[in-house]
């Protein structure tokens, strides 16, 4: 009855495999298309330390310098275009944009609508403290320094930490809760008390396989080759 | 009150029994060892996420069994004074509507993938937070076809025992063992389909699949329900009658002492029980007639058990009230 033969599988899967080139390939031909025409079509939203520097001009940031890296790689010369995140994941879905840039992370909504590379570069985020200072292992009763700007407030309040809104964390005393790239920039020591992890990923359009293993590759090799926290923080000081 | 006496499975058959209990707990083994291997590869791919959700299912049949086997060993009781043979029937449809189930998830998954256009995004290969140099899919496909290789060995040893054991959670849990292998094979057609930029191929061999489960699980809740409905008795593969009530009406016709016999059967799980209604010859000693009926029976065949014997002046006698009664169902 319905018995396909395996030992038939096999022999198409064999040919299909050595009849072909490229492995994974292109439902949309990104990759190629975007060779031929020799542009890297990059969607940038503003989001510093990732993605930053005037609009006129090509994005600055770490991911700004990744993107001109992976062109170069490539061959092809940058294009970038400024938008809205719905103008850009639109533009990406509809394969008018090759990749979107902009400290976007693992757990963005966007994933269902486009497909990301695998995470690049994880930051944990943690209680910190200066050198020299006895490193907590509780955070509930220790007064904890966070950036003006940041999200961490409920995270620590609910560990039992008096948390302060400190306007720069350079100037803070005492303890900090901040971003991994943060804490070695600052040169202080950081303790077990993780309150999150941040998993930065690219966005590319879905089902593209060839440029997503393309892009990874390039970023496995950047991210073998640099110190990213230290770039991070670079990014971050400018 | 009397019980029913005790069934004891006859030694040849108590030997394939163990085997079967063994393959499948061997069965539960290599699925728990596939579900782990696949969940730690599973990427976008539709075809794998319908090849994952039916091997979790498929571990019903093999547990439904099981605990079957446990039941239907019971001694009769006073509050089940007819044993417990049909915890069979019981666990069989159960594995039946997870087949059902099944089918109905894959083809609503496929349908939805294709419908959306949905492209699967399938990058290099991460495990433990190290990027392997090589392309996911072709991990995927590894994991698959071990996946596949367990249920093809194992459903085809337990096709022929089905039979032989006349039960039918094994036969439904054998058909469960092949559609998942045939899944195994369509995810790696599809997931070869993604590599060679073929975003459909993988819903659509996902939705053929989902298909001959669906037919599967419908073929099967059928019979599990005419077998709880007192079907006659039938053959677990083919569904066709066994012609057991012809067998035995022919055998007992050829007693000197029986002048007339009719014989009524139905599935009770792995045994068959009913009765058979005789007519003797005049100055015959009904009572030793009556008595040696079911031992006899069970020559004819293993599973008659417990048949009773109900002595009548004629088979005519026997007509039901209204001829159309026969047609309800």
């Amino acid at each position: 009855m319905r018995r396909f033969p395996s030992c038939l599988i096999c022999l198409v899967v064999f040919g299909l495999v050595t009849a072909c080139g490229p492995f994974p390939r292109d439902p949309e031909g990104s990759l190629k298309t975007l060779q031929q025409r020799g542009t890297l079509r990059v969607g940038v939203l503003y989001a510093p330390p990732w993605v930053s520097g005037p609009a006129s001009a090509a994005p600055q940031g770490v991911e700004g310098q990744l993107v001109d890296a992976f062109a170069k790689r490539l061959g092809v010369s940058l294009v970038t275009q400024r938008g809205s995140a719905q103008d850009l994941f639109d533009s990406l879905r509809h394969h008018q944009l090759d990749l979107v840039i902009g400290g976007l992370t693992e757990d963005s909504p966007w994933r269902q609508e486009v497909g990301f590379t695998a995470p690049y570069y994880s930051s944990r985020i943690a209680v910190a403290v200066p050198p020299g200072e006895p490193i907590p292992d509780d955070a509930s009763g220790l007064t904890v320094s966070i950036a003006q700007d940041s999200y961490l407030y409920d995270r620590l309040d609910r560990r039992g930490a008096n948390v302060e809104r400190v306007a720069d964390l350079s100037s803070a005393s005492g303890a900090i809760a901040a971003q991994q790239w943060q804490i070695r920039g600052l040169g202080y020591q950081p303790s077990e008390i993780v309150l999150h992890e941040r998993r930065h990923v690219i966005a590319v359009p879905r089902g593209e396989n060839a440029l997503l293993m393309e892009l990874e590759r390039f970023l496995g090799d950047f991210t073998t080759r640099h110190d990213m926290d230290r770039l991070i923080w670079k990014a971050s000081q400018q | 009150m009397r019980l029913r006496p005790a069934y004891r499975l006859p030694p040849d058959r108590q030997s394939k029994l163990r085997r079967v209990v063994w393959l499948e707990w061997l069965t539960i083994f290599f699925m728990l060892t596939i579900i782990t291997v696949m969940y730690l590869t599973m990427g976008s791919s539709q075809a794998m996420k319908a090849a994952l959700i039916e091997d979790c299912l498929s571990l019903v049949p093999p547990i439904a069994f099981l605990w079957a086997n446990r039941v239907r060993q019971r001694a009769p009781t006073p509050e089940f004074p007819y044993g417990f043979s049909r915890a069979t029937l019981l666990a069989f449809l159960a594995a039946a509507v997870a087949i059902l189930l099944l089918g109905l998830f894959i083809l609503y998954d496929a349908g939805q993938t294709l419908l959306s256009r949905e492209h699967p995004t399938i990058g290099h290969f991460h495990l433990l937070g190290t990027q392997w140099g090589v392309w996911a899919g072709w991990v995927m496909i590894g994991a698959l076809i071990y996946s596949l290789i367990p249920p093809l060995i194992l459903g085809r040893m337990k096709l022929p025992l089905a039979s032989d054991l006349h039960d039918s959670t094994l036969y439904a849990d054998a058909t469960m063992n092949k559609a998942d292998w045939m899944t195994a094979a369509a995810a790696v057609l599809g997931v070869i389909g993604i590599g060679l930029g073929l975003w459909w191929a993988d819903a659509v061999a996902a939705a053929i699949i989902g298909l001959d489960v669906l037919h599967d699980g419908y073929g099967n809740v059928r019979r599990a329900m005419s077998d709880l409905m007192d079907h006659r008795p039938a053959d677990v593969a083919t569904g066709e009658p066994l012609g057991l009530e012809r067998d035995l009406e022919e055998r007992l016709g050829q007693w000197p002492q029986v002048k007339q016999v009719n014989v009524r059967l139905r599935e009770e799980g792995y045994l068959i029980a009913g009765e058979v209604f005789i007519v003797c010859v005049p100055g015959t000693d009904i009572d030793a007639v009556v008595e040696r009926i079911p031992a006899f029976a069970l020559t004819i065949d293993w599973r008659l058990h417990d048949l009773v014997v109900m002595p009548v002046s004629s088979i005519e006698a026997l007509r039901p009230p209204t001829e159309g009664a026969q047609h309800v169902l």
